[in-house]
Formats: structure tokens, C-alpha cells, sequence
């Protein structure tokens, strides 16, 4: 995959988290903690929406940005 | 006095007079106001990342959240960090790797500059950096509301409200108009592990006197469930809100500037790989830590729970944790407020000075100038902060939007070769008389479909933006390929 199609790709799973994020399924529910008396699964998937975000991150750092060679291009 | 608020006051006092020290230490070595305001584009990431980090997290952090968290819950981590934590550093690689191309070639170092340099427009220059002027006050005037807050809280109202604002004032004023960037930026690397630090002892002092995490959330669970199950905020407003807090950070013109002054990008691509892991664990602490608070202090209104993070260390943590943990509170505000100091500098001195100036250089005299009028902005944040105005959030989700606002057109500067001057103006003019107007009831509240007025005002820039530049002639196509070579350059 090129530069740019992975770049596209990152970008479009950016929005696409940023609309999933919202897990109304559980909003207003009432839930009780799973984990140590205190993690529920909404917070579990947010923090896999998180988790999520921060795979981009290391693929634009380790796949994408070249150093100083990621700056060229222009549309 | 109390022994306890003494002593309190005492481990303050030595926080501040090292602060003081570090930026008394950073004057002896500045002679340019370049070094003033940028130290030179020579930090290492470590120090780099201290210095954005620091510039980002501010009273909203280790007071805003408690307190928003007191009243709605977890959700608050959720809120920003699902968005902001990762979505801000991957624009930071998409701003800033360009950005840090044009700082080196054209010596940029604000957002304005940028925009009036892509489009060669003193006009355009001066529009946004006016704007950004226009936000930092109230994004300032929260870190001083934060300082006058927490004093209250620590000390139990020994120390009033409005002393603890002048206080943080006066502090902050006094180590940037003495060590500028640079002593800005030792200062943040301290002060940011002092509250990433102090951040995980908080959270441990609080949690373990309540009986531990889960016997702290069982209380909240039993008594307060609609604290676990995020009825208390729209999921309208935490959509809305996730966009505009990871549009904004970018476009901050304190962190903006400080993205550029790593020595090269390879040490920005170093700090985007650590921020979400900072960012998750310290807003974490922060919103169980006020949550759980809810159940020792249940009747706090409103703006009052601000102060939740200082009662509860007045409450549970011996007067001495108290007073250093108090510090850590302080040091996430200073490091935001020093920030904002000195990028209302940098607007001044490169968005209105030395454009108008015929030499375009700057002199010696610049740097005292310099100072008079951050010390006269840090005046006006203090001023206003004194009218008490709603609680932190509520003020950063405004100003937060006027930032958003101009994430787009920043990102049309750099990459769009097409985008007109026009457009630009356009985008800027109309989202920003959204963001204005929509608070002041232009729309009534109920027809914005629950979503907050900044969203709709990065939304209708965003679209104006497009359609703008569509019919609008494109720009000069030879200064347009002569500003997009440098990003071909190394």
C-alpha cells in the first residue's frame, strides 16, 4: 500500500472512531462494574476506542512518516 | 490560620520560589527575543514533550474534569480522552510536520503567520490572529479561575478566591517575563512530572481512603448511579464535544508554537507516540478521583465542585501531601498559563510588529516591549477571571470552538493548492460568527439538535470553506508551487 492510500485509510478510520464512539446501546442503561468492583463495559470500550486511535498513531509514526521526507507532496 | 493551612502554605511557597529559580536561571542565558519566544527551535523530545504536554493540560484537566466528573461521572475521561488523546497527535503529524518545514524556511511560528504567508496576506494574517487573541483570554482567564479555586479548597477559604487568582498571576507573569521560552519550557518539564506525578498520588491518597477503587465506585454505584450510567450528559454534547476539544489542540497557538521548536521533526514524531499514554492516565485519575469525591462532599452546585480535588486532599491527605500534591495542580495551570503568555507574544510580535516594520527584523528594545504587554494581557485574564463566570468546562467548550474553527483553514493552507485567499476569509469570518452568536441565542438552543453551538460553527466553516473555494478564482499558480516546494525540499 502507498503513502497516500494508508494515509487515506488512517484518516478515514479517524472519522469512522469518532462516530462509533458514541455506543448508545449502553447510554442512560445501568450497569455494574465487571473488574475489580469498579470497570464496566462501556468504559472497556472506550477505552478500546482509545486503544483504537493509538494503532493509527503508530501507523502514520512507523509506516507513513518518513522523517523529514513526509513533508513533500501537495494536492 | 490553622497548623494544617500553614503548613500547606509553606510547601507552596518552596514550589514556587524553585519555579521562580529555574526561570530566573533561563534569563541569564537569553539574548534574543527569538530565544525569548522560541529558545531557539533547540529542544530535545523529552523537553519537547514536557513543553507541549505542559502547554495542553491546564486547570481543565486537574480542575475542570474533577469537577465535571463530581457531576456526570466517569464519562468525563471518556469525553476527551476517546478523541483528543489520539486524534490531537495525529494532526499534530499533519500540521506539524509541515508547519516545522515552514518554521525552519520562513521562520513561521503562529498560526496567523502561516495563513498570511500561504496566501501572502497581511489582511488574512491580521483576521486570525485577532481571533486567536480574541480566545486566549478566557482560555487564560481559566487557569487563573483554577489557581483561585483550588487555593479556596486547599486552605479552606483561608486564602479567598480572588487572592488565589492574583497569586497564580503574579507567579506566572513573573518566571515568563523573566525567562520567556526557554524558561518556560525548563520550568514545564519540572512541572509536568510534578502533575503526572502528583496526579497517581492523588488518585491513590483519594482511593484509599474511601476503601479502595471498588469499594469508592460501589458508593457511587449504590447511591449515585447516574454517575456510572451517563445520564447526566447527551450523547449529542460528548460527540460534539470529542471533535471540537481534538480540533482545538492543534490550532492552540501555545501549542502550536511550541510543536516548532523541537530541533528536528524527528523529536515531534517522538512525543506523538507518548501523548495518548499521558493523556489516557492522567485523565483517568482525574474523573474517578471526582466522582468518587461525590460521595464525601454531595452537595457541591454548579461551578463548585472545581474545588473537589483540594477539599478532598485537605480532608484525607496529611497537611504536607496536601500542600505537594496541591502543587502538582498548580503546575499543570502554570504550565498552560506561561504558554499562553508567550504565544500572545509571538502574535504580536509576528502577526502585527514586524510585518508593518520595514526592516521586518526585530530589535532589542523588542523584548522589553514584549513583556509590558504579556503583563498587560495577564492583567486582563486576572480582571475578567474576578466576575467568577461559569465553570471551567463550560468556558472551554466556547473557546475551544473558536480554535476548532481554524483547524480547517490551516489545514487548506498546507495542502490545498487550489483554496483561494477568499475562502479563507469566508471560512474564518463565518464559522467564527457562529461560535459567537449561536451562545448568544441566534438559534435557539433546542433547534441545535443537542449538539453544542461550536460544533455547528466548525461545521458551517468547514462547508463554507468548500464552497467557497469552488467558485472562487484559485490563487496565483507560480507563488502557489513556489510555497509548496518547500515541503519538497529537505
Amino acid at each position: 500500500m502507498s503513502n497516500k492510500a494508508l494515509l487515506t485509510f488512517v484518516y478515514v478510520l479517524a472519522v469512522v472512531l469518532l462516530f462509533i464512539r458514541i455506543d448508545l446501546w449502553w447510554w442512560g442503561t445501568k450497569i455494574h462494574p465487571i473488574i475489580a468492583g469498579w470497570i464496566t463495559l462501556p468504559m472497556l470500550y472506550q477505552l478500546g476506542i482509545w486503544a483504537a486511535g493509538v494503532a493509527l498513531i503508530f501507523i502514520v509514526c512507523f509506516a507513513v512518516w518518513k522523517d523529514d521526507s513526509a513533508a513533500k507532496g501537495g494536492n | 490560620m490553622s497548623a494544617a493551612t500553614l503548613q500547606i502554605l509553606i510547601v507552596l511557597a518552596a514550589y514556587t520560589i524553585g519555579v521562580m529559580l529555574l526561570g530566573f536561571i533561563s534569563y541569564r542565558k537569553q539574548a534574543t527575543i527569538t530565544d525569548f519566544l522560541m529558545a531557539n527551535r533547540e529542544f530535545n523530545y523529552f523537553v519537547l514533550f514536557a513543553a507541549v504536554f505542559g502547554a495542553n493540560i491546564s486547570a481543565v484537566t486537574l480542575v475542570g474534569v474533577p469537577g465535571l466528573s463530581y457531576h456526570i461521572g466517569w464519562v468525563t475521561w471518556a469525553y476527551f480522552v476517546t478523541t483528543w488523546a489520539w486524534l490531537s497527535p495525529l494532526l499534530y503529524y499533519t500540521i506539524g510536520n509541515r508547519a516545522y518545514v515552514l518554521g525552519k524556511r520562513y521562520d513561521v511560528t503562529t498560526i496567523s503567520e502561516l495563513l498570511g504567508k500561504r496566501w501572502e496576506s497581511k489582511g488574512l494574517q491580521a483576521l486570525s490572529a485577532s481571533f486567536l487573541l480574541f480566545y486566549l483570554i478566557p482560555y487564560m482567564m481559566v487557569g487563573i479561575i483554577g489557581g483561585g479555586r483550588t487555593f479556596a479548597g486547599l486552605t479552606h477559604g483561608f486564602i479567598p478566591y480572588w487572592v488565589g487568582c492574583l497569586l497564580v498571576t503574579l507567579i506566572v507573569g513573573a518566571y515568563v517575563l523573566l525567562g520567556g521560552m526557554r524558561g518556560a519550557a525548563w520550568v514545564n518539564t519540572f512541572q509536568t512530572a510534578v502533575f503526572l506525578i502528583g496526579g497517581l498520588a492523588i488518585f491513590l491518597v483519594i482511593a484509599y481512603s474511601l476503601g479502595g477503587f471498588g469499594a469508592a465506585t460501589s458508593a457511587v454505584v449504590d447511591k449515585y448511579p447516574e454517575l456510572m450510567n451517563r445520564s447526566k450528559i447527551p450523547w449529542q454534547k460528548f460527540f460534539s464535544y470529542g471533535i471540537i476539544c481534538a480540533l482545538a489542540v492543534p490550532v492552540f497557538p501555545n501549542v502550536f508554537s511550541r510543536l516548532l521548536t523541537g530541533k528536528s521533526s524527528k523529536e515531534l514524531k517522538k512525543i506523538i507516540l507518548i501523548y495518548p499514554f499521558a493523556g489516557l492516565f492522567l485523565f483517568v485519575l482525574m474523573a474517578y478521583s471526582g466522582m468518587w469525591g461525590h460521595t464525601v462532599f454531595p452537595a457541591l452546585k454548579g461551578a463548585e465542585s472545581d474545588q473537589i480535588l483540594g477539599m478532598l486532599l485537605a480532608k484525607f491527605a496529611p497537611a504536607w501531601m496536601a500542600g505537594v500534591l496541591g502543587a502538582a495542580i498548580f503546575s499543570a495551570l502554570m504550565s498552560t498559563l506561561d504558554s499562553q503568555l508567550l504565544a500572545i507574544g509571538q502574535i504580536l510580535m509576528k502577526d502585527y510588529i514586524l510585518p508593518n516594520r520595514k526592516e521586518k527584523t526585530a530589535n532589542k528594545s523588542d523584548t522589553t516591549r514584549t513583556r509590558l504587554v504579556l503583563l498587560a494581557f495577564a492583567i486582563i485574564a486576572f480582571v475578567v477571571a474576578l466576575y467568577k463566570p461559569a465553570g471551567i468546562i463550560k468556558v472551554v467548550e466556547w473557546a475551544f470552538g473558536g480554535f476548532a474553527s481554524m483547524l480547517f483553514p490551516v489545514i487548506a493552507a498546507l495542502y490545498w493548492k487550489r483554496c483561494s485567499k477568499g475562502a479563507i476569509f469566508a471560512s474564518i469570518l463565518v464559522s467564527q460568527f457562529l461560535n459567537i452568536s449561536l451562545p448568544l441565542g441566534l438559534i435557539p438552543a433546542a433547534k441545535l439538535g443537542g449538539f453544542l453551538p461550536a460544533f455547528w460553527s466548525i461545521v458551517g466553516g468547514l462547508v463554507i470553506l468548500l464552497i467557497a473555494a469552488a467558485i472562487t478564482p484559485a490563487p496565483d499558480k507560480q507563488k502557489t508551487d513556489e510555497f509548496f516546494l518547500s515541503f519538497a525540499e529537505k
